[in-house]
């Protein structure tokens, strides 16, 4: 895989077609399901999609080996993302959260999950910018913190403290919301 | 909840990231505290909801169109990198040939000076005839003598060459076979149209193994085949030393030229007088007179042919050595050692420290041409991003 890796780079590097096939082939989606899950807008996605591997062809004699490829790319995927963000400064709405993170588990309270579900992530969306893409890696991607740590270039005492801080403030807002809820039976 | 060690502390239980230590600290707490239990189970429980989301894939066309955009983007790109290199080749091409085509022009125009500076010899030649056919006009009683001197000087206008250079030189040859080298350099000789002028050779036991001979010999070559000669003979045999010197002799040539001129115009009046001479007294003096004034023609004339002689053959020195080849008596190699080595490391050192030297100067020299080809290079670049937006 090592060695395949480091062929596709070098081929990349030339421009050869067969190297770009095979990075949309194998990171195409990732980095998608990445953004996604980053802006959850599907649709923008795409674009943004389209500018990381635009900017990861024209951008690969950066690539010096010091990090894992594949984390490199996922580094420029949350760049994208970010400039993004700073772009859309309008608030995310509950559906379009719903209809993203919809969970594939087929419980039968899963109306109920889903709900709970948009409603912390719309949370998560309001976080600064650093906390809110740490936890999104970590919680809702799954990567590990020294993953993390090399795709934002931050060492893993950052990661850590970072994610540990979003879930705290993650908290306190839930629990404000629950706190409203339940004093106020029609609100939101 | 102001437990900001055991924020993190529980955060990182949740992503299994603590070792034993830290596990066993926080777990103790967890019991004792009843606020954090509740914060770590409801972190918990929400960091499960967010578990098991659907995944999202692009579609084949979605690919495509990242791959076309792929493609463009670096067609876009490309075009000004993939050409810098030919750009800055051009570049260096031209300041090359600019330098060759500057030096060139030079001496082209060195060499138009001298073709006209021969031009202007000989028009300040065909003046003098032209003079000299007035003066035939007008002294018409010498007619014949004046005619004839008119066309000598043509002659020696038409033999004026700028180029009276004597050529020597000398060669220290060391031989295998002193005999077989002297033959070679005979029939070489022999071969261009040259001679041998003179050849001495000499025998002499040194010891009673061997005996060594030298000798030397002064051949004379065309001088057209000079240098050719000179870089055969050496070749015959490993040089010791070879070297060469010319001298330009076209002034004195010219000087002596011009007296013998002056001698010759004198003889013919000389001659006229004397056949007008009526007395005896008269013819006497006139004679002697003519005598003295043929002995510095000849005089001249010999010099003349002889500076002819050596610039047309040029001399060449040549001693010839054979290499005495020591098989019987043992020589140590270790003789003088220590002075050996001793050179040989100041040798190095010195050499090391030369091509230092000159790696700098090569490279300063340089300098300006890559300061001039990046900046052109830069310009070119910015240009045709301009153009490009």
């Amino acid at each position: 895989m090592e060695m395949e890796e480091s062929n596709i780079i070098r081929n990349l590097k030339k421009g050869k077609n067969i190297a770009l096939e095979t990075i949309v082939k194998e990171y195409g989606n990732k980095v998608y399901n990445l953004i996604v899950k980053l802006i959850s807008d599907k649709e923008d996605a795409k674009d943004l999609t389209q500018e990381v591997f635009i900017r990861i062809y024209n951008n690969i004699e950066l690539f010096k080996g010091n990090s894992s490829f594949y984390t490199w790319i996922y580094s420029i995927a949350v760049n994208c993302s970010k400039d993004y963000w700073r772009k859309k400064k309008e608030t995310y709405s509950l559906d379009a959260m719903k209809d993203v993170f919809y969970s594939n588990n087929k419980t039968e309270d899963i109306a109920e999950k889903n709900e709970l579900r948009a409603i912390i992530i719309s949370e998560i969306y309001k976080l600064d910018a650093d906390q809110k893409e740490a936890v999104i890696l970590r919680d809702i991607m799954g990567f590990s913190y020294s993953e993390i740590s090399e795709i934002l270039s931050i060492s893993q005492g950052t990661v850590k403290s970072r994610i540990s801080r979003g879930r705290h403030k993650l908290r306190s807002c839930l629990q404000n919301l629950n706190d409203h809820r339940g004093g106020n039976k029609d609100g939101s | 909840m102001d437990h900001e060690r055991y924020i993190e502390l529980i955060s990182r239980k949740i992503d299994n990231d603590l070792d034993e230590n830290e596990k066993k600290e926080l777990d103790e707490h967890l019991q004792s505290c009843d606020e954090c239990s509740k914060y770590y189970h409801e972190m918990k429980e929400s960091r499960e909801l967010l578990k098991g989301m659907v995944d999202y894939e692009l579609g084949e066309h979605d690919k495509k169109q990242i791959l076309k955009k792929m493609k463009d983007s670096k067609a876009k790109k490309t075009n000004f990198k993939k050409y810098l290199p030919y750009a800055a080749g051009i570049i260096l091409v031209l300041v090359m040939v600019g330098t060759t085509l500057s030096n060139f022009f030079i001496m082209g125009r060195s060499n138009d000076s001298a073709s006209d500076n021969s031009g202007g010899y000989n028009d300040f030649d065909s003046r003098d005839q032209w003079e000299e056919g007035i003066s035939n006009e007008g002294a018409s009683t010498d007619e014949d003598n004046k005619g004839q001197d008119g066309i000598e000087k043509t002659d020696s206008s038409q033999e004026f060459d700028v180029s009276k250079i004597i050529y020597r030189g000398n060669i220290s040859l060391y031989s295998e076979d002193y005999k077989e080298t002297t033959d070679k350099i005979s029939v070489y000789v022999d071969s261009v149209g040259g001679f041998i002028q003179e050849s001495n050779a000499n025998y002499y036991d040194v010891s009673d193994e061997r005996s060594e001979k030298s000798g030397y010999m002064i051949i004379r070559v065309p001088t057209r085949v000079f240098s050719e000669t000179m870089n055969i003979i050496e070749g015959y045999g490993d040089a010791a030393s070879s070297g060469v010197t010319s001298t330009n002799i076209t002034q004195q040539y010219q000087d002596v030229q011009g007296e013998l001129d002056s001698y010759m115009i004198q003889e013919e009046r000389l001659l006229d007088y004397l056949s007008k001479a009526e007395r005896i007294e008269d013819m006497l003096s006139i004679e002697s007179e003519l005598t003295r004034v043929r002995n510095e023609i000849n005089s001249r004339l010999t010099l003349l042919k002889n500076w002819d002689k050596e610039v047309a053959y040029s001399t060449i020195h040549i001693n010839i050595f054979e290499k005495s080849l020591p098989t019987s008596s043992v020589k140590s190699p270790f003789e003088n050692f220590g002075k050996r080595a001793r050179e040989a490391f100041v040798e190095s050192i010195n050499f090391l420290l030369k091509f230092i030297v000159d790696a700098a100067i090569i490279v300063v020299k340089f300098l300006p041409f890559a300061v001039a080809i990046s900046a052109s290079a830069a310009i070119l670049g910015i240009l045709i991003r301009k153009i490009r937006k």
